[in-house]
C-alpha cells in the first residue's frame, strides 16, 4: 500500500530541433549518477554504461549529407515492457509515473533489459572502479550499484526528493523548474525539458503539445512519458 | 532358523538405524527450535563500541548536569542528511575552562585537549550505520515528529533512545527495513521504494 503523495507525472521534452550532439547531457548525467566510466573495449563489448546516449545517424548523400542527432534515456513508459518480465518486482511504476529499478531487489537476470525496445538498461558486468582521484566526486545521494545489478535513468529521483523535501520544509508546493534532472540542466542549448506532465501550466506541459511532437517507437504501445519535438526541417524523417 | 550372520546383521542394522534416526531428530529438532527460540542477530544492534575518547552523553545531556540540547552539538540534523559530529574546536569552547569532576573523566579531556592543540580531527567509531542503498535524510523525520509536538529529546528518542542515560552510546533498535516500515505506516508516511532506495 503507497501513501497518497502529491500526485506528479514526471515527463522530459526533448527538441531534436534544439540538441546540436554535444553530449553534455551524457557527461552530466555519468557525473551525477556515479556511473562506471566506460572505456573504449565496454563499447566494443556493447557493455557501455550511458544512462543517456545520443544517437547520431546520416541523412542524405554526400554531400547533401546531415548528420542527425537523438538522446536516448529511459522513457518511463506507462506500460514498460521491462516491468512483468522482472522475476522479483525490482523494477515497477511508482505512482510519481517514474518507473523505479529498486537495486536491492535485483538478481540480474537481465530479463528487463532485454525487453526494453529502447535499448536504455544497463547491466553492471563488473565492479565498478574509479581512479583515486575521482573518488570524492561521487554523489553520496546516490547508491552505487555492485556488479551483478541492473541500472537505468531515474530522472534524477535524487533531485525530485531533495526539492520536495525543501517545498515541505518551506511550507510551499513545489514550483515548475525548481529543479532540473542532471542532464536538462547541462544543455546548453535547452534541448531537454524535465517537469510535471499533469501540471497543465508547466513548460513540459505546454512544450508536450506542440504540434511537433513525437515519441519513441510509439507504435508498440509502451507510452512512452519522453516527448521528442521533431527537427524543424522539411527533410528530416524525426 | 537363519544362519548366525544374518541374525547378527538384522540386530546391527536395527540398532544403526535406531541411532540413525534419533540424530536425525535431534538436528531437525535443533533447526525447529533455533528458528523460533534465537533471535535474529542484527548488526550494530546492542554493540556500544569503544570510543577513541569516552564521551559519556549523560554528563553532557542530564539536565541537572551540561543540559545540552542535542541539536547544540549535532547542529545539521534539522536541516540535512546527517546530523552531524561536532567539531573538535566546538568541544573546545567548553573544554577551555570546563574540567572533569573525577580523575577519570579528566584523563579523557586531556585528550581532547590533546587533539585539539594537534588540530587533529577524532577518529570517532560509527555506531548508527545504515546499508548503502539506503537513503535516509534526518531532516524530514525530526520535522515530521516537531509538529507531532515532540520535543528535541523526545524526537531523537524515538530511533535512538534515550541517549541521555548512556555512558557509552549503542544501538536500541534494529533499524532494519521493516522497522522504517512499521513505522511509516504507523504514520502513514510513503512507503514507495523509491522514498529511501534509489
Amino acid at each position: 500500500m503507497t501513501t497518497e503523495r502529491p500526485r506528479h507525472k514526471w515527463g522530459m521534452v526533448v527538441d531534436i530541433d534544439r540538441c546540436t550532439g554535444c553530449e553534455a547531457c551524457v557527461v552530466a548525467c555519468e557525473s551525477e549518477n556515479n556511473e562506471p566510466i566506460s572505456e573504449e573495449g565496454h563499447f566494443l563489448q556493447r557493455r557501455a554504461m550511458e544512462w543517456i546516449h545520443v544517437q547520431r545517424y546520416w541523412e542524405g548523400e554526400f554531400p547533401e549529407v546531415k548528420a542527425r542527432f537523438i538522446p536516448v534515456l529511459c522513457q518511463h513508459c506507462e506500460n514498460a515492457p521491462c516491468e512483468p518480465v522482472c522475476p522479483v518486482y525490482a523494477t515497477y511504476h511508482n505512482n510519481e509515473g517514474l518507473n523505479v529499478q529498486v537495486y536491492n531487489r535485483c538478481v540480474g537476470t537481465r530479463y528487463c533489459a532485454n525487453n526494453c525496445p529502447y535499448q536504455v538498461r544497463f547491466f553492471n558486468h563488473w565492479e565498478p572502479v574509479w581512479p583515486e582521484s575521482l573518488r570524492n566526486q561521487l554523489n553520496s545521494d546516490v547508491t552505487v550499484r555492485s556488479r551483478g545489478i541492473m541500472e537505468k535513468c531515474t530522472f534524477c529521483v535524487q533531485r525530485i526528493r531533495r526539492a520536495e523535501r525543501q517545498a515541505a520544509q518551506d511550507g510551499r508546493e513545489l514550483k515548475d523548474m525548481e529543479f532540473q534532472p542532471a542532464c536538462a540542466q547541462a544543455c546548453p542549448t535547452s534541448a531537454l525539458v524535465f517537469g510535471d506532465l499533469n501540471n497543465q501550466d508547466s513548460k513540459v506541459s505546454r512544450m508536450a503539445k506542440d504540434q511537433r511532437h513525437y515519441k519513441l517507437l510509439e507504435e508498440l504501445g509502451t507510452g512512452p512519458n519522453v516527448i521528442y519535438l521533431k527537427k524543424v526541417d522539411v527533410n528530416a524523417h524525426a | 532358523m537363519l544362519p548366525d550372520n544374518l541374525q547378527i546383521r538384522k540386530v546391527a542394522l536395527a540398532v544403526g538405524g535406531l541411532v540413525f534416526s534419533i540424530i536425525a531428530m535431534l538436528v531437525v529438532g535443533y533447526i525447529i527450535w533455533s528458528w523460533w527460540a534465537l533471535p535474529p542477530k542484527v548488526f550494530g544492534l546492542g554493540a556500544a563500541p569503544d570510543q577513541p575518547i569516552a564521551f559519556p552523553h549523560t554528563v553532557h545531556v542530564q539536565p541537572d548536569k551540561a543540559g545540552l540540547d542535542c541539536q547544540f552539538c549535532h547542529r545539521t540534523v534539522a536541516e540535512d542528511a546527517v546530523a552531524s559530529v561536532p567539531a573538535v574546536q566546538q568541544c573546545m569552547y567548553c573544554h577551555k575552562v570546563v574540567e572533569g569532576s573525577t580523575e577519570l573523566a579528566q584523563a579523557e579531556i586531556d585528550k581532547l585537549q590533546q587533539v585539539a592543540q594537534a588540530g587533529e580531527p577524532i577518529n570517532w567509531r560509527r555506531v548508527h550505520r545504515l546499508p548503502d542503498h539506503t537513503q535516509f535524510v534526518h531532516e524530514p523525520h525530526v520535522r515530521f515528529f516537531t509538529q507531532q509536538g515532540l520535543g528535541t529529546a523526545q524526537t531523537c528518542a524515538t530511533c535512538h533512545g534515550d541517549v541521555g542515560a548512556m555512558v557509552k552510546l549503542e544501538q536500541v533498535r534494529s533499524l532494519k527495513m521493516g522497522d522504517c516500515v512499521d513505522c511509516h505506516r504507523q504514520y502513514s508516511a510513503p512507503t514507495d521504494c523509491a522514498t529511501c532506495h534509489y
